[in-house]
């Protein structure tokens, strides 16, 4: 035992001494973008539908990196040790950098994307995909479907699932009960919240996204409210599910830059490219996930553009979020919202 | 008090300050200048108000009790559970002792995903409890079993159990057996025996595993989440939260301050408790100068005939054979519940679906070569290694200077063990951040050097917990006796201590590189474009899909750690007598 020990040390020293302490220098260097996305299947999505074509199309080297979010975005500012150059950052992590003054302004002289609807072309982002929020169902359990009203009716009896944070929740909750989505804004949080209470003794928990994909899966709800692309993939994986858009809650994802990115005018290419027609096009077909650039969506198989989100014609049965609403107004509807979810 | 603290016979005080000095300047540099840069923001602005917000709203009261109270829970059970593991494996050898070891280590080497994961398939509506019991016809519906407090206890008691065990195996070890049996023939009923030797014997392993264990589960995340429901939210969830969404960043700081402080105050509390118990550790003058004063003993005892107690149970039978069957038994049910998530973790990890689902509906081999293909996870999995074997290192050089600049008892005990346990009472969501902001003015952002310093701050704790407890199990007589043989100070080190010291830092050692290995909040915040570690890539695809690579992955170090056993197993039967560590007692109870 004393010798293996002694082994083992000498080993991790041996290992120890073998660790390289790699320190790079980025430079300003044109032709190359650092792109921070999530990882995973959307960023293998990302790759194939806009890194690869850039840099096939540029010569740019376009490396894509993980980590994207509102903590580790502000740190790499705050910091000056900014590394990247574009993050895509969905609705409510763009308004808190926005917020934060985090990013720089998008240089509209060099994106140019006319099929992109103006609202999504603001200062500091441009909107390039929707995801949205949708009620899904056991279709052995409700083989007529569910309608979002049936969803907070408590003489429906059904297991059901809900997501952890107090958006999306009280949109739908709202759209149930008979709000039309262009009235959403201001959100009426009391009467959201009476709302969900008629059925808060038959919801099992309100859960993260790849925990409500977790629980359809596995066969622990019956009805539920998440986000569409996790409910893809459980139906996809064998779940006999089905999904509505009536009552659903779209989101924009953004393209944006970060303040004192290395090579910013690279990255204003790279976003220029990301939301022309064809890479939007493109994206859907590797991922569900919906195309903002209509002259993209216009490209896409009438089949399978009928489903995705954002298409208008599914997201004019729900809301879109409000992201700036939420921005000014997330601090004090979460007390009420962890107060009210855990009585 | 002056004197004892050069009890150990080790150097003079300005020596032990010397050893002192690297775990100082790490706490300094790596742990207090990264949280300065974050906790003002605490109490930046209106910081009374933020607190009195806290303090005074009923949310997170209830959140501080639930965290208090889980943790509280889960440690309790955790040590009840896992010391007869633990005494069973001290009195191992050999083959028994290579496989309790394996078997101890199982919850370590599978990534807390998986495990989690694990524990729905289990335990829900469709899970394999359920569908056992439905089959049995024991029950007509399933049992609502998820989204409990015990199903979040049994996760986290699963997961807890190796820190106790190895806590605990080291001070174990150092018990003679013998002692039971001369309590036994001096009529001490087994509860007594127990009470009254092996307890305050084993009181610092055991105080540092409830230490380890306590603080771990405090700061847990992942389980209550999954397996929990919105009531038992725990603090560090609502922590990570804050910070990602952004909704809040002064009250997530001033969250992580109420967590830490919570926490320290705890575990002093707890430290207080474990010295009263073991009073006889700290005696208050040299034993010497005592029995000088003593009065003799009486020994007229000695000149009476002994009563031979009765039979503890009447029925010598039954309870011997109960007794006889008891440790079989608890190894059985122990056993399973820590290899029930293997149930789910292999089939998943042959998974041929995109997605963690249980039961697969296909089996294939496409993540083992996803995985072993690419050369993006083959060199993440390198990283990892480097990481934590450096990590590994580190800790255990700090842990030995720490141990030994710290002595035996010293007046400054207690504070000095708040101090280097305190990196395990912050959130490490809020030390990351903290770590990110402060090494990034020094170029430590992105190296494997940043990560590895954080995690030396994160995990040597462990390393000192473990090797202080087994330091103190140490006979502080053996190196007087070498001393007055004519040994110098550095030849009692290297000859006496060292040696009895090394079982202690070897198990904390390895805790420290599977714990780093497993690592992923400093390593994602502390890591970007050139270094990429395993938990980062397990992490990273999360927010779209939960593949089940994190299965395949924990699989294959499951089998690597199998193969390893399995070698050292081959290599005990080569050498039949020779691995035993210490002369093995029969175990007595």
């Amino acid at each position: 035992m004393r010798r293996n020990l002694c082994t083992g040390i000498s080993l991790a020293f041996a290992a120890a001494i073998s660790v390289t302490f790699a320190t790079t220098v980025y430079a300003a260097d044109p032709g190359k973008v650092v792109v921070a996305s999530y990882g995973g299947s959307f960023q293998d999505a990302q790759t194939k539908a806009f890194f690869e074509p850039y840099a096939k199309a540029t010569g740019a080297t376009v490396t894509g990196t993980t980590g994207t979010g509102y903590a580790k975005v502000k740190a790499m500012v705050t910091s000056g040790n900014v590394t990247w150059d574009v993050i895509s950052a969905d609705a409510a992590a763009y308004e808190s950098e926005v917020k934060d003054d985090l990013l720089q302004p998008i240089d509209y002289s060099v994106v140019k994307a006319d099929g992109i609807p103006a609202e999504l072309r603001t200062k500091y982002g441009v909107g390039y995909m929707k995801f949205a929020q949708n009620l899904a169902w056991n279709k052995e359990k409700f083989p007529k479907g569910l309608t979002p009203a049936q969803f907070f009716d408590p003489s429906v009896k059904a297991r059901r699932v809900m997501l952890a944070l107090p958006y999306y929740n009280l949109e739908f909750a709202l759209l149930a009960d008979g709000v039309k989505p262009a009235n959403l804004y201001p959100l009426d949080v009391d009467r959201g919240l009476k709302v969900i209470d008629r059925i808060k003794d038959q919801i099992v928990g309100f859960k993260p996204p790849s925990d409500v994909q977790a629980l359809i899966q596995q066969g622990e709800v019956d009805a539920a409210f998440g986000p569409g692309g996790r409910l893809n993939n459980a139906i996809k994986a064998g779940a006999n599910w089905a999904y509505t858009y009536d009552g659903s809650v779209t989101v924009v994802e953004y393209w944006a830059v970060l303040k004192g990115a290395p090579n910013a005018a690279e990255a204003m290419k790279f976003i220029n490219f990301a939301v022309q027609p064809q890479p939007q096009a493109e994206l859907p077909k590797q991922i569900f996930y919906g195309p903002t650039n209509v002259e993209g969506l216009k490209l896409l198989e009438p089949a399978l553009a009928k489903d995705l989100p954002g298409n208008p014609e599914n997201e004019k049965l729900g809301g879109v979020l409000n992201s700036k609403w939420w921005n000014d107004n997330l601090a004090s509807v979460s007390t009420r919202w962890s107060t009210y979810i855990m009585q | 008090m002056k004197q004892s603290s050069r009890f150990g016979g080790w150097g003079v005080n300005w020596g032990q300050l010397m050893m002192l000095l690297p775990v100082t300047l790490l706490l300094i540099f790596a742990f207090a200048l990264p949280l300065l840069t974050i906790v003002p923001t605490a109490f930046g602005g209106d910081a009374a108000e933020r607190f009195v917000q806290i303090f005074g709203s009923p949310v997170f009261r209830t959140v501080i009790l639930t965290t208090v109270r889980i943790g509280f829970e889960a440690t309790a059970i955790t040590l009840v559970v896992a010391f007869p593991l633990a005494w069973i494996l001290s009195r191992a050898s050999g083959v028994k002792m290579l496989l309790l070891g394996l078997l101890v280590l199982i919850p370590f080497l599978t990534s807390v995903l998986v495990r989690t994961f694990a524990w729905l398939a289990i335990l829900g509506q469709r899970g394999l409890v359920n569908a056992a019991l439905l089959k049995l016809g024991l029950i007509v519906d399933p049992l609502p079993l998820l989204f409990s407090e015990p199903a979040v206890i049994l996760a986290l008691v699963h997961s807890s159990i190796p820190m106790m065990v190895f806590s605990l195996v080291t001070v174990l070890r150092r018990i003679d057996g013998r002692t039971l049996l001369a309590a036994h023939t001096l009529g001490a009923p087994p509860l007594r025996a127990w009470m009254g030797i092996v307890i305050p014997l084993a009181i610092r392993g055991i105080q540092s595993g409830v230490t380890i264990v306590f603080l771990f589960t405090m700061a847990s995340f992942i389980a209550p989440a999954l397996l929990g429901n919105q009531r038992q939210q725990m603090l560090a969830q609502v922590i990570q939260s804050e910070l990602e969404n952004g909704a809040d960043w002064p009250l997530a700081a001033a969250l992580g301050i109420t967590l830490a402080a919570t926490a320290t105050i705890i575990v002093f509390v707890l430290s207080m408790v474990a010295s009263l118990f073991s009073r006889w550790q700290n005696p208050g003058a040299l034993p010497l100068a005592a029995s000088q004063q003593a009065k003799p003993a009486d020994t007229a005892i000695l000149r009476k005939s002994v009563v031979m107690p009765k039979p503890f149970i009447s029925l010598p039978g039954v309870s011997r054979a109960l007794w006889l069957i008891a440790e079989p038994a608890y190894l059985l049910v122990i056993s399973i519940y820590v290899l029930l998530p293997l149930l789910v973790l292999f089939p998943v990890s042959f998974s041929s679906a995109d997605v963690l689902i249980f039961p697969p509906p296909g089996y294939s081999l496409r993540w083992f070569e996803k995985i072993l293909g690419s050369p993006e996870w083959v060199s993440a999995g390198l990283t990892s290694l480097r990481i934590g074997a450096a990590t590994c290192l580190l800790s255990f050089i700090l842990a030995t200077l720490t141990v030994l600049g710290l002595g035996r008892r010293s007046r400054f005990q207690g504070v000095a063990e708040a101090l280097v346990q305190s990196p395990l009472t912050v959130p490490s969501v809020v030390f990351a951040l903290g770590a990110y902001l402060m090494f990034a003015r020094v170029g430590l952002v992105d190296t494997e050097m940043g990560i590895v310093i954080a995690h030396t701050v994160l995990i040597f704790p462990v390393v000192y917990l473990i090797a202080s407890a087994t330091f103190s199990s140490i006979d502080p007589w053996l190196s007087f006796a070498a001393a007055t043989l004519g040994a110098n100070p550095w030849r009692i080190f290297k000859t006496v201590v060292f040696p009895l010291l090394l079982p202690g830092l070897a198990i904390g050692a390895l805790l420290a590189m599977l714990l780093s290995f497993d690592e992923s909040v400093a390593s994602i915040f502390l890591s970007n474009l050139s270094v990429k570690t395993l938990p980062r890539k397990l992490w990273e695809g999360i927010r779209f899909n939960t593949s089940p690579e994190s299965a395949a992955v924990s699989a294959m170090l499951l089998c690597i750690t199998c193969l390893v056993i399995a070698i050292g197993i081959a290599a005990v039967f080569g050498r039949r007598r020779g691995v035993r560590l210490v002369q093995t007692a029969p175990s007595q109870a």
